[in-house]
């Protein structure tokens, strides 16, 4: 019991405290306005957090992240513009509920899911990690290479439309991590004899590059004018009223957004957005009146409301017990906690539990104020969205070069940002995604050294990667995931051919 | 900017072949086949396979696409200098900003940004870039103790 009294303690202090209040509205405004998502607020906190203790910056990312993936439903009620990838499932409905005159209730029940979904999300998370750390202590080198392999494999596999383009983003990642003083042998690799290049490319300047400046740079190219914040011209009244009576109705909708959310967002590849997409879909399957989505129905908004805020616990699964992150934010806390000097795996639940038990405390703490923090945030959502973004883009690119140069005091960071962040614009800009190259930079170093040690101790033999038995199991694994679209293609073609003659 | 999927696969296989390339002159591990080489071998191996993939996949679509299309925003000069200005303003920064001390260089920085996208007089754009200047100097220099340089501004320093 005593880890998890400690970590009362650790999150209970008052500076963790005020991290969390403030990380909350950052979170909150990040979220709430359109082309500023949950990624891009853990890029923008990172360079903060360096300079925290790791329980407040943990605390700090999560309550971040909870808010901002709640708040980027409030501008998808009110102008049908979602705050963030995560709202983008139901925005539709959401915003047929405003012109139906619903705006309040669609705003009680975005909110009142949300905390419901996040916490349920954060309890299974709470319950399960330590459990499945348990199991995962006996990995050795070979099941540690496979794992990280499986997770960046799915992560390249699952959500990507080309896999083919994500194998090279993720590639490209892991190149990156090789540029440097090779750890193992002292060789300095790629570094043309430059000194600079020597300590390796650090990961906070690649990801506020990729996850920020990227993001500046579309902001600013985008000629649509339906992205352009309009001026919000709704009232709200109490967002409370007859909210509990629908989110009784729908209670099993509810029950199983929360499930769904979660796992999905512990498979790895599969984040906030895509459990949102499932559980609208399931939602409108499953529904008695499938007939009115669409219509400013609120019963896919409670489902995939949950859903989102419950996937966001589920991905820190895999990443607190195997160290494998599943989205790019999860990417962002791996890279945060080797800066820390805390290497995510099952081992951190024996030596540092106490951290472990204060992030889950900070998931479910962050929950909770969401109810009245959400609430302050619809009520003054009005002015916010009112805020030009010509305004804001600047700001923020200034705050980037500072966060960058703030890590090591060097210039040379920030130039690495810049080139990353033009890469990452024209990566997208050609269907290239961006976040298997952040997976791929975070988890080269944990591959290459399991990689090498296996190597080693199998004295080159590449069969003994698959001898011992978790490590045969992981491996077989990992094959169906490479193998898994040349067997659909397969498959696809083999039904193609009319067998049974269509009448 | 739109790079044909041939053209990406073509920089993808000369890159692979960069990295073996320059992978020959890094020395094994003592008492084993391999070293440092290894894994960035791996990687050029599987890019190089990634690009061979999309020059195939291109020539087996039989489309003719142009190797290089600029984006509709390139040619409206609005949002052309909208990009462009970011580039600068970033080139700027780091090329200046040890010298200049950050007050000047960022409040340069975030004066030319705004005045290019944002509608209102000089004096309302001046004060902004101030105040967000003296906010994030505050915020790193003072809270977080960053060491921003203070250039042309050191004998004022906080």
């Amino acid at each position: 019991m005593e880890p998890v009294l400690l970590g009362f303690k650790l999150i209970f202090e008052p500076f963790t405290m005020m991290v969390i209040v403030l990380a909350s509205a950052f979170g909150l405004f990040m979220g709430a306005m359109p082309g500023l998502t949950a990624a891009m607020a853990t890029a923008l906190l990172v360079p903060i957090t360096f300079f925290m203790a790791p329980v407040p910056s943990l605390a700090g990312i999560v309550a971040a992240c909870a808010m901002a993936i709640f708040a980027g439903d409030i501008p998808s009620i009110l102008l049908r513009i979602p705050g963030t990838p995560a709202s983008a499932a139901y925005t539709d409905e959401a915003y047929a509920m405003t012109k139906k005159g619903q705006a309040e209730l669609a705003m009680g029940i975005c909110l009142v899911s949300s905390a419901i979904g996040g916490i349920a999300g954060s309890l299974a998370l709470a319950l399960a990690s330590p459990t499945l750390a348990e199991l995962a202590i006996g990995f050795g080198s070979f099941e540690y290479f496979w794992l990280a392999v499986l997770g960046l494999s799915c992560a390249a596999f699952i959500s990507a439309d080309r896999p083919v383009k994500a194998v090279i983003s993720l590639m490209f990642g892991l190149f990156l991590s090789v540029i440097g003083v090779d750890p193992t042998s002292g060789f300095p690799r790629f570094t043309f004899g430059t000194n600079v290049l020597a300590g390796g490319i650090e990961f906070i300047p690649v990801l506020v590059g990729m996850f920020a400046v990227s993001e500046v740079l579309r902001n600013v190219t985008d000629m649509e004018p339906q992205h352009h914040v309009g001026r919000v011209g709704i009232k709200l009244a109490n967002i409370y009223k007859g909210l509990g009576g629908v989110l009784w109705k729908y209670r099993l909708g509810l029950a199983r957004g929360c499930v769904v959310g979660t796992i999905i967002g512990a498979l790895p590849g599969a984040g906030c957005d895509i459990a949102a997409w499932i559980s609208y879909g399931t939602s409108k399957k499953l529904s008695k009146e499938p007939e009115k989505y669409g219509t400013g129905h609120p019963e896919g908004l409670v489902d995939a409301g949950a859903s989102n805020n419950a996937a966001l616990g589920g991905t820190w699964i895999p990443a607190l017990v195997f160290g494998i992150p599943g989205d790019s934010i999860t990417a962002i806390v791996i890279g945060v906690l080797y800066l820390k000097g805390i290497n995510p795996g099952p081992t951190v639940f024996l030596q540092r539990p106490e951290i472990m038990y204060a992030v889950f405390i900070a998931f479910i703490l962050a929950n909770i104020l969401m109810l009245p923090f959400g609430m302050i945030a619809i009520k003054v959502a009005r002015y916010v969205l009112n805020v030009p973004r010509e305004t804001l883009m600047p700001i923020i690119l200034l705050f980037c070069m500072v966060g960058t140069f703030a890590m090591n005091n060097s210039v040379f960071g920030i130039v690495v940002m810049a080139v990353m962040g033009i890469v990452a614009y024209l990566m997208e800009e050609n269907g290239f995604p961006i976040a298997p190259a952040v997976l791929g930079l975070v988890l080269g170093p944990l591959i290459e050294d399991n990689f090498v040690t296996s190597m080693m101790k199998a004295n080159g033999n590449p069969l003994e990667f698959f001898t011992r038995p978790g490590a045969g199991v992981l491996g077989a694994l990992v094959m169906v995931v490479w193998f898994s679209p040349l067997i659909l293609k397969l498959v696809r073609r083999r039904y193609k051919d009319p067998i049974i003659p269509v009448s | 900017m739109k790079v044909s999927d041939t053209v990406s696969g073509v920089v993808l296989v000369l890159f692979a072949l960069g990295v073996f390339y320059l992978t020959r002159s890094f020395p094994p591990m003592p008492g084993q086949r391999f070293g440092p080489s290894l894994l960035p071998n791996v990687i050029a191996m599987v890019l190089g396979a990634c690009g061979l993939i999309l020059i195939i996949q291109t020539i087996r679509q039989r489309k003719v696409m142009p190797l290089f299309v600029l984006p509709a925003w390139a040619h409206v000069p609005k949002f052309a200098v909208n990009f462009s200005v970011v580039l600068f303003s970033m080139f700027f920064y780091i090329a200046t900003s040890d010298r200049l001390g950050f007050l000047i260089a960022g409040f340069v920085t975030v004066f030319a940004l705004l005045l290019t996208w944002r509608r209102g007089t000089l004096l309302s754009t001046a004060v902004i870039a101030l105040v967000a200047v003296v906010v994030i100097q505050v915020f790193f220099g003072t809270l977080l103790r960053v060491g921003l340089p203070w250039g042309v501004l050191e004998a004022w320093r906080i």
